[in-house]
């Protein structure tokens, strides 16, 4: 590509002493050029030298076209030069800002005044990350470019020879004759003529009309969806073509759907989805149907983690492109929903995706039973809730070992699942619960045992409450003793009196917070010997003890709804607040304190 | 070089503006007292810049200060009937000193602004007008010839080397494809904006490469020629680089699903029975599912995946292959539909047909059917190219024969593009003989000197045109 950039060279003495002082210009151009391209790939975006060395070449430049109208220089192997004047060489290598050139086939480079305006940084920024160990191609990224301010002539370096290029014989023919005469005859005798008058050729002409027709058509061109538009050529040609067509176009929508999907295209993706399976419907054939279901199910998982990933960062789908993609997923997403669920902001999408959730759980339960035995625990955990919901009771042994496992959030889990399976087999983990190290998980367990009442559950919370409880908080200890009193009934009296009322062998009595958590649960029994028990304790001078005791009696006294509103207020902390007086609050933590804490 | 100085566009731009307005207005008219100075500013810029102020015109190119300034349809009218009043004025070229002042532009704008007297030789008349009004600092001279020696035969060179590269970058790509190799997309990236700029530089040279028919495969030749006249319409239509670069790649792939048809089909000789059709016309599907398997490109060139796919579905989308979801021709796909016609009209490679003459393949696409190609493409193809297209056998009213080697500069010269004798009217070759401008008049008749007679058939003569213009 021949360089039509004029050059000022002049052969005088006094022009020669000027060129020298101008390649020392130039030289110390090209060098600040270079410098600042160092500093780009050197410094991350921000460092203050980098600004420090653009400015540093601006100068130069703005002494360089008070000299010179622009500057250009000629590319060698290592060297750059300017009016053959060296002005720039390295040893060969990937340093080499002249062979990055070089060997892209670059051999002129111009700078021209108003480069400094705006693509000088954008310049400076392609030659720092051009790299040679990877090939890139600077010629074609600065062609591309396009810039007005840089200027490049090139040859093509690449590795294709023309190979015999046919080379005209311009002188083909010459001093011969013509052997046919005919033509050339009949022309001077008649001395016909092409029509001068291009009247026929007047609809020719490029009118207003059409000139706007042009930039309406390039406009429409250039703003056309063009991913959209192929996605319709696909689409048709799955529609009208055989099978094997199919296959092709399904392998391609295959590669292509990641990518629209982390582009966040959902509008391509939706109608992709839509249309395919439209489409398999409407052919009625097996194969075709199996290759849909096929492509969807290698694609639901990224589908579930796009529209997820999309809310959190504020670009959900529209609602008729969620409703394709959530109504397009197969099973396979199950595990990505059961993650991201649970982080969705927008609760509208969250309710849409758990839906979908819902949908495919419930036609493939053995997904969800399967993610029991997943390691992330917080998955595990997810798994657990969502059997529990939907009663999958085939998932009980999963449950049951999951309620062994060292992480509190999927014994939790696995032991409230249990809960609302409610069998025997299941029961048995939940009174292993009851002594587990995790307190939400304990109180888990003795709240689905009170529900449940599995066999010989009563025993065993009679031998725990008969000691008092007295590592657990108030809390805890109201809890175990309510799901005893529901269980036991009235055989719960004797053992809760005596923590009510009884002494010990030393003739001290209980901490107030377990009588009163006995005497609530007294009150939750309802039975005379229940109230004979309270009667007793009616004048206790523990203030906690006496307020709940009066609570308790006005329980016996209201119908069974009410007393279990009122024994059901003692649950977990709301315990310490059985004293209204918040004086009495503070002793009632006081005296928790004296039992080492157990809050 | 390819690009255009920043101002180079606002100047001309800011020139027209005032002429129209001196052709609208009286001078003390604020419109035309702003647009005058408009100019002053635009011209400082680039005298202050660089030197000197130089417009020259060839062709349908400007060139401010040597570079040329790329149109595109924004400023294309403006542009382009800016160049109008060049020509009208006979001139080619026109130089502003350091010194030209805001007088010498109103006054030479002035001159400009008026339509020249007819009866008297245009350049001349201004060049009197503007002595006579005190320019001194802004001449202006004749047109340039589009074929320049030496520096022509370098043009050619580097032409002729691009195109049989192309060739065989072509070549390699297709068969690559078939045999599942990855596509180098560096190579075809590079071929394809060597296509564009060489048309950029210098289109008449690029187009008289679609001559050189010494190749083996007819295939890969025809997809090179349908990427050089694309890109070059496209230039015409005022395409950027980067656009040029997407329609010269859409094109050099165009029929890139032809490699899956069996060669038997694509040689036979006379007509395709069904089936044989049938396989033909779904290459465009077979070319847009191929492009899904090149490699090495950062996007996939969805751009050229549509061109390749619709090029044949005209315009009234009675094409194939079947439209079944509602979409448009796409414009590239147009460009392609048309340019493809063209070079298979005037080739030997359909089986079918007999190649013709370019000027006969104008012709017949300027009386297609209605609804076969855009209409307003092939105005502006045929203005492009002329009536007698580069590389046209002609036979002179003087009974010269010659071949055309390039469109008329003047765009109203359809059909009097400019001419090498190869014969003289005793039938005696000439060689390299001298280049004619066919709006040449004879002083003394006023009429012109030569007339094109009728376009003939270089197969009859035994002559190859590509030794002419290629």
């Amino acid at each position: 590509m021949t360089d039509s950039t004029p050059d000022t060279a002049t052969s005088d003495d006094s022009a020669a002493a000027t060129d020298d002082e101008l390649a020392g210009l130039v030289e110390e151009t090209v060098n600040s050029l270079l410098k600042a391209a160092r500093a780009r790939q050197t410094y991350v975006a921000g460092n203050p030298l980098i600004e420090r060395f653009h400015g540093e070449l601006c100068e130069k430049l703005a002494t360089v076209w008070d000299a010179m109208p622009h500057l250009s220089l000629t590319v060698d192997e290592g060297r750059l030069l300017w009016r053959e004047r060296q002005v720039y060489a390295k040893d060969l290598g990937p340093d080499n800002f002249a062979f990055r050139f070089f060997k892209d086939g670059i051999r002129q480079l111009a700078l021209l005044p108003g480069v400094e305006e705006g693509e000088l940084e954008e310049f400076i920024g392609l030659l720092a990350r051009a790299r040679p160990a990877h090939d890139d191609d600077l010629l074609a990224t600065l062609w591309h470019r396009d810039f007005k301010a840089v200027r490049m002539d090139y040859v093509d370096v690449s590795e294709d020879e023309a190979g015999e290029v046919p080379k005209p014989d311009r002188n083909a023919g010459a001093g011969e004759s013509l052997e046919d005469m005919t033509e050339i005859e009949d022309v001077l005798a008649s001395g016909e003529v092409m029509e001068d008058d291009i009247a026929e050729f007047a609809d020719i002409a490029l009118r207003e009309p059409d000139l706007l027709y042009l930039k309406r058509e390039m406009e429409a061109e250039w703003a056309r969806p063009i991913v959209h538009d192929v996605t319709l050529a696909l689409l048709d040609q799955f529609e009208m073509r055989d099978q094997e067509r199919r296959r092709q176009v399904v392998d391609i929508l295959r590669e292509m759907l990641p990518r629209l999907l982390a582009e966040r295209d959902f509008s391509n993706v939706a109608m992709i989805v839509n249309e395919l399976q439209l489409l398999a419907n409407k052919t009625g054939e097996d194969e075709t149907q199996d290759l849909v279901t096929s492509l969807l199910r290698d694609m639901s998982e990224a589908m579930a983690e796009m529209v997820s990933a999309a809310d959190a960062e504020g670009a959900s789908p529209g609602a008729d492109e969620m409703a394709a993609l959530i109504g397009a997923l197969q099973a396979e997403a199950i595990p990505t929903l059961v993650r991201a669920i649970p982080a969705v902001p927008n609760r509208h999408t969250r309710d849409r995706l758990a839906e979908a959730l819902d949908r495919l759980v419930g036609a493939n339960p053995g997904y969800v039973v399967d993610l029991l035995t997943a390691e992330d625990p917080m998955l595990a955990a997810e798994a657990a809730r969502i059997v529990g919901r939907l009663g999958l009771r085939e998932a009980e042994s999963d449950l049951i070992e999951l309620s062994k496992r060292p992480e509190d959030v999927t014994r939790q889990a696995a032991i409230e699942a249990l809960a609302i399976l409610g069998s025997a087999v299941g029961a048995q983990a939940l009174s292993t619960a009851l002594s587990d190290p995790g307190k939400d998980i304990r109180m888990a367990a003795v709240n689905a045992i009170a529900a449940v009442r599995p066999e010989g559950a009563g025993e065993l919370l009679r031998g725990m409450i008969a000691t008092g409880l007295p590592d657990r908080d108030a809390g805890e200890q109201m809890a175990f003793m309510r799901a005893y009193a529901t269980l036991a009934e009235d055989a719960a009296v004797p053992v809760l009196a005596k923590l009510l009322n009884g002494r010990k062998w030393w003739g001290g009595r209980r901490a107030p917070t377990v009588r009163a958590c006995a005497a609530r649960a007294l009150g939750l029994v309802g039975s005379e010997s229940a109230r004979a028990a309270l009667e007793k304790a009616a004048s206790d001078r523990a203030a906690p003890v006496k307020s709940a005791v009066r609570v308790a009696l006005r329980a016996l006294d209201s119908d069974s709804d009410e007393r279990e509103r009122l024994a059901t207020t003692m649950d977990t902390d709301e315990a310490a607040e059985v004293v209204e007086d918040p004086i009495e609050m503070g002793m009632l933590a006081d005296l928790d304190d004296e039992q080492g804490g157990k809050r | 070089m390819t690009g255009a100085p920043p101002l180079g566009t606002g100047v001309l731009a800011a020139m027209y503006g005032a002429v129209r307005a001196m052709q609208l207005y009286p001078a003390e008219n604020e419109v035309v007292k702003r647009s005058l100075r408009e100019v002053g500013e635009q011209a400082e810029r680039i005298l202050e810049h660089e030197g000197g102020l130089s417009v020259w015109v060839a062709g349908n190119y400007m060139f401010v200060n040597d570079l040329q300034v790329r149109l595109d349809l924004h400023d294309y009218a403006a542009l382009a009937a800016f160049r109008e009043v060049f020509r009208g004025h006979g001139v080619g070229r026109m130089e502003a000193d350091p010194k030209t002042g805001s007088e010498d532009w109103h006054a030479f704008l002035s001159a400009i602004a008026t339509d020249p007297a007819p009866g008297q030789p245009p350049l001349e008349a201004l060049q009197a007008d503007l002595a006579s009004r005190g320019v001194t600092h802004i001449s202006v001279g004749p047109p340039s010839p589009m074929f320049q020696g030496s520096e022509g035969e370098q043009s050619l060179d580097a032409a002729r080397r691009t195109y049989a590269r192309s060739v065989k970058v072509a070549r390699d790509m297709m068969e690559g494809l078939v045999l599942g190799k990855a596509i180098g997309a560096r190579r075809a990236e590079r071929a394809v904006l060597a296509v564009v700029d060489q048309v950029l530089q210098d289109p008449a040279t690029m187009l008289g490469m679609l001559t050189l028919r010494d190749f083996d495969d007819h295939s890969y030749v025809h997809s090179v020629n349908v990427a050089i006249l694309s890109v070059a319409l496209g230039d015409y239509l005022g395409f950027n680089r980067e656009q040029l670069f997407e329609l010269g790649f859409a094109a050099l792939f165009h029929d890139i699903g032809k490699v899956l048809i069996p060669q038997a089909v694509l040689n036979k000789m006379g007509w395709l029975n069904d089936e044989e059709w049938r396989l033909v016309s779904q290459h465009p599907d077979f070319g847009l599912l191929m492009l899904f398997n090149v490699e090495g490109f950062e996007d996939l060139p969805y751009r050229a995946m549509l061109a390749v796919y619709e090029h044949h579905m005209k315009p009234d989308l009675s094409g194939y292959p079947r439209v079944i979801r509602r979409r448009r021709q796409g414009l590239f796909a147009r460009i392609i539909a048309l340019t493809e016609a063209y070079d298979a009209a005037i080739s030997n490679y359909s089986k079918q047909f007999l190649p013709c003459s370019p000027d006969e393949a104008i012709r017949q696409l300027r009386e297609a059917e209605s609804g076969a190609y855009d209409k307003v493409l092939i105005r502006a193809f045929v203005n492009m190219m002329g009536i007698f297209p580069v590389a046209t056998l002609v036979i002179l009213d003087t009974g010269e024969m010659g071949v055309v080697v390039a469109p008329n500069p003047n765009p109203k010269a359809l059909n009097r593009p400019l001419v090498r004798i190869i014969a003289s009217p005793d039938g005696e070759r000439v060689g390299e003989g001298p280049i004619r401008d066919l709006t040449e008049r004879d002083p003394e008749t006023g009429g012109y000197r030569r007339s094109i007679a009728r376009s003939t058939d270089p197969g009859r003569y035994g002559i190859n045109v590509a030794d002419h213009v290629a």
